[in-house]
């Protein structure tokens, strides 16, 4: 049944097709170092920008020094670091300081930032696998639609248990050429090959066509190997061994809570100097990333042509808040990342956006929009060019939603975050359980009938920013609970279309 | 150097070397003497280090010392750091014209990067890029391929990421006060509010005996801490900073022993 009512809601579709929907033939072509892109033979011959999509890994929505003024606590990474080339990018562009991963984990994030669509339906709701087969990729579908060149390199992480694309085989990414920056996992050794090879063919590029580039940026993702599960503290240290004394950062005011939560997960192993010494590590990655992020935008500067820069992350990092290292649970600390968007002359220019809630899926629509292209069937984003250009849409949305892994749910709205959990059935790929108790794969509009958690989360996010308070027991919220699970019922689990089959892992 | 009071450790009990501890224990180098103001050349392996079980080599720097007669010196460095796809490499290469001072400050300098199978094949898919740099009116000035000049203001002394591994060579150990300085990252970016500082004279266990050190420690933004091990010698024998670690492979035509051995439990899986 789920197999015909995805091919239902794609049209009857096959994959050649879909991927080819408003192509008709492959004409015409260029060859870039031996890399052969083709044209569709509709390619339109308006001119286009360049897109040079940033794409950091872990990073906080408080890690560029810029937004000082909008991050005011002392525990604020803001305060603790220094982003110059961020801060002259925020200068040139738009920030969005209320944009959210749509699944904060670092597989499942990718494919909805390069698809357009859920983790549900890219079935990548877990580390290490790939992208459903039907559901295709940026490049898949800038090749199928466009004149671009497309090029990736650096941390891909969305086609199954690797980073870094290979020039062919199983480890290139369909639809993009790869340019081979990074070796294994660490930002450490990878980053300067992504910057300074990116940065290289910005520069030197000279076809007639518009290219399409990613930067995947590891840093501050180096930091996952301080946590306990990995490095340990082999890394940490338990004293100031450096005798920083100040400079290390305080706790956070949100280190320490009591409310219930449906996925208690605190590092409980380190103690106060080993967590003031994480964080001031983590931060001193997101300066060395910070200088990544200069080279890619001098070489864009170099050119006399137009370039639209997107710069993101795909997660945020616990940091100490909620006691948490890394990312994979729904608190603002993982979920809420970075966004900026900048191309002088065509979009607003330091502008520091506060209202509008934005989510990793709107990547792909945004990117189809400044290319002159369709986005693709079901995306479930919406282009934020009319917010760069300072065209206020009659109606943007009143809430994000996003998946928290396998069976996590959280829905954003202006005022509230509302979360919950379906019991995990413990199988990855069919992770809900259902009234029977069997294993079972998401099913759109079904959700009244899986075992939920019994415990969900209901923060007034503005009045408790650092969510510390848990009100889902508060019968005074009863109604904001209700509302909010009727849009989580009715605006997206009725409508996403569950994906089935990993390309890899 | 050499202090009898001193008590050797095990690499083992140092926070910066522990997770090098097999390396270190099993270390030895027999060089020719070392003039640090005089010519050398030094090639470091590059490895990646996570936990005291992991290591893993991405890749080697060599670093030329040149002197000169006018005051200055010139480096001359080749790195070739392993891209994702073997056998395409990263290569930087860089010449440096530099001041015989404390912190061996770069005036000028011309660095050239690619991708490629070796330094001498083409690049690949216009992967190269050429930038050269000099200090100017209390400014670094980086013009790159195309005629692209950018100006960074730098409030007082400065230096280079890879200019430190040979200045270390010549500080003075515990009479060092600590310096104050802004760094050029790879040639091409300045991260201000740099301290390089002595941290203490170490002896530690080593193959053939112990082995006395003189260790510093520089700090800064853009930083993770790194910690320099100054073999009795005068050679920088060890560098850690999180998760790299460099080990002096080859010295003046001498070339060390240790048990390097690629050890690749590269933690996978659901938590990273």
């Amino acid at each position: 049944m789920r197999s015909e009512k995805k091919a239902q809601a794609q049209g009857g579709l096959n994959r050649r097709e879909f991927l080819q929907t408003g192509a008709v033939a492959a004409t015409g072509a260029m060859t870039l170092g031996g890399f052969h892109f083709s044209r569709p033979a509709n390619a339109q011959s308006t001119p286009k920008p360049n897109i040079v999509i940033i794409l950091t890994d872990q990073q906080n929505i408080d890690t560029i020094s810029a937004y000082q003024k909008h991050f005011t606590h002392e525990a604020h990474g803001c305060r603790w670091l220094s982003t110059p080339n961020l801060d002259r990018l925020s200068k040139r562009g738009v920030s969005f300081l209320e944009s959210h991963s749509a699944n904060p984990v670092c597989s499942p994030a990718r494919s909805t930032l390069f698809t357009g669509r859920m983790s549900i339906e890219t079935s990548v709701t877990r580390n290490n696998v790939g992208i459903d087969k039907d559901v295709p990729n940026m490049g898949q579908w800038f090749e199928a639609n466009s004149d671009y060149a497309r090029v990736y390199c650096g941390k891909w992480h969305a086609g199954g248990p690797w980073n870094y694309p290979l020039i062919a085989g199983d480890r290139k990414i369909p639809g993009f050429a790869t340019l081979p920056g990074g070796a294994r996992g660490t930002g450490d050794i990878a980053d300067y090959q992504v910057s300074g090879a990116v940065g290289a063919f910005v520069r030197n590029y000279q076809e007639k066509d518009p290219f399409l580039i990613v930067a995947g940026l590891m840093n501050p993702h180096d930091i996952c190997y301080w946590t306990p599960p990995l490095g340990g503290k082999v890394l940490v240290p338990d004293w100031d061994v450096f005798e920083l004394g100040d400079a290390l950062p305080p706790l956070p005011p949100n280190f320490d809570y009591d409310f219930p939560e449906p996925r208690p997960n605190r590092v409980t192993s380190f103690n106060e100097m080993n967590w003031r010494n994480y964080t001031y590590e983590y931060y001193r990655m997101v300066e060395k990333v910070d200088a990544d992020v200069g080279r890619i935008l001098d070489a864009v500067e170099s050119r006399d042509d137009d370039t639209l820069i997107i710069f993101t992350s795909d997660h945020g990092e616990g940091a100490g808040r909620h006691m948490r290292v890394q990312k994979w649970h729904p608190y603002d600390e993982s979920v809420r990342v970075p966004l900026i968007v900048s191309w002088p002359g065509q979009v607003a220019e330091d502008v520091i956006d506060t209202d509008h809630l934005v989510s990793g899926v709107d990547l792909m629509s945004t990117v189809c929009d400044f290319a002159g292209i369709p986005a693709p069937p079901h995306a479930r984003g919406r282009s934020l060019k009319p917010l760069l250009q300072g065209d206020t849409p009659e109606s943007w949305r009143d809430n994000v939603y996003a998946e928290i892994q396998h069976t996590g749910r959280m829905i954003r709205t202006a005022d509230y975050k509302y979360v919950k959990f379906y019991a995990f059935s413990g199988n990855a790929d069919k992770p809900f359980i259902d009234e029977e108790g069997n294993a079972v794969q998401f099913e759109p509009g079904m959700g009244h009938r899986y075992e939920e958690h019994p415990v969900r989360l209901l923060f007034d996010m503005k009045k408790d920013p650092w969510e510390t308070n848990n009100l889902f027991e508060d019968t005074q919220y009863a109604d904001v609970m209700e509302a909010h699970e009727k849009i989580l019922r009715e605006e997206y689990e009725a409508h996403l279309i569950p994906g089935e089959t990993h390309t890899r892992g | 150097m050499p202090d009898s009071t001193l008590e050797a450790h095990s690499p083992r009990e140092h926070f910066s070397l522990n997770k090098i501890g097999r390396v270190v224990e099993t270390y030895t180098l027999e060089a020719p003497d070392f003039d640090p103001r005089g010519a050398y050349v030094h090639t470091y392996d590059i490895c990646t280090i996570l936990n005291d079980n992991m290591f893993a080599p991405e890749g080697e720097i060599t670093i030329e010392r040149i002197p000169r007669e006018d005051g200055h010196f010139t480096l001359k460095m080749l790195c070739d750091r392993r891209t994702i796809h073997n056998p395409h490499s990263y290569i930087v290469e860089a010449t440096l014209d530099c001041l015989d001072d404390s912190l061996s400050t770069p005036v000028k300098w011309e660095c050239k990067s690619k991708i490629a199978l070796s330094p001498e094949e083409e690049p690949y898919l216009s992967s190269e890029q050429h930038k050269s740099g000099t200090f100017r009116d209390g400014e670094v000035i980086i013009t790159s391929s195309g005629d692209q000049v950018k100006r960074t203001a730098i409030p007082g002394d400065y230096t280079g990421k890879w200019c430190l591994l040979d200045a270390v060579q010549r500080m003075p150990g515990a009479d060092l006060s600590p310096l104050h300085f802004a760094l050029i990252d790879e040639f091409d970016e300045v991260h201000q509010d740099q301290t390089l500082s002595f941290g203490e004279a170490a002896r530690i266990e080593m193959t053939g005996g112990p082995r006395d050190f003189h260790v510093y420690k520089h700090l800064g933004k853009g930083v993770i801490p790194t910690v320099f091990w100054v073999a009795q010698s005068g050679r920088l024998h060890f560098l850690t900073t999180g998760s790299e670690a460099y080990i002096l492979r080859e010295a003046d035509g001498a070339t060390a022993e240790y048990d390097g051995k690629e050890v690749q439990q590269f933690p996978q899986g659901k938590r990273l």
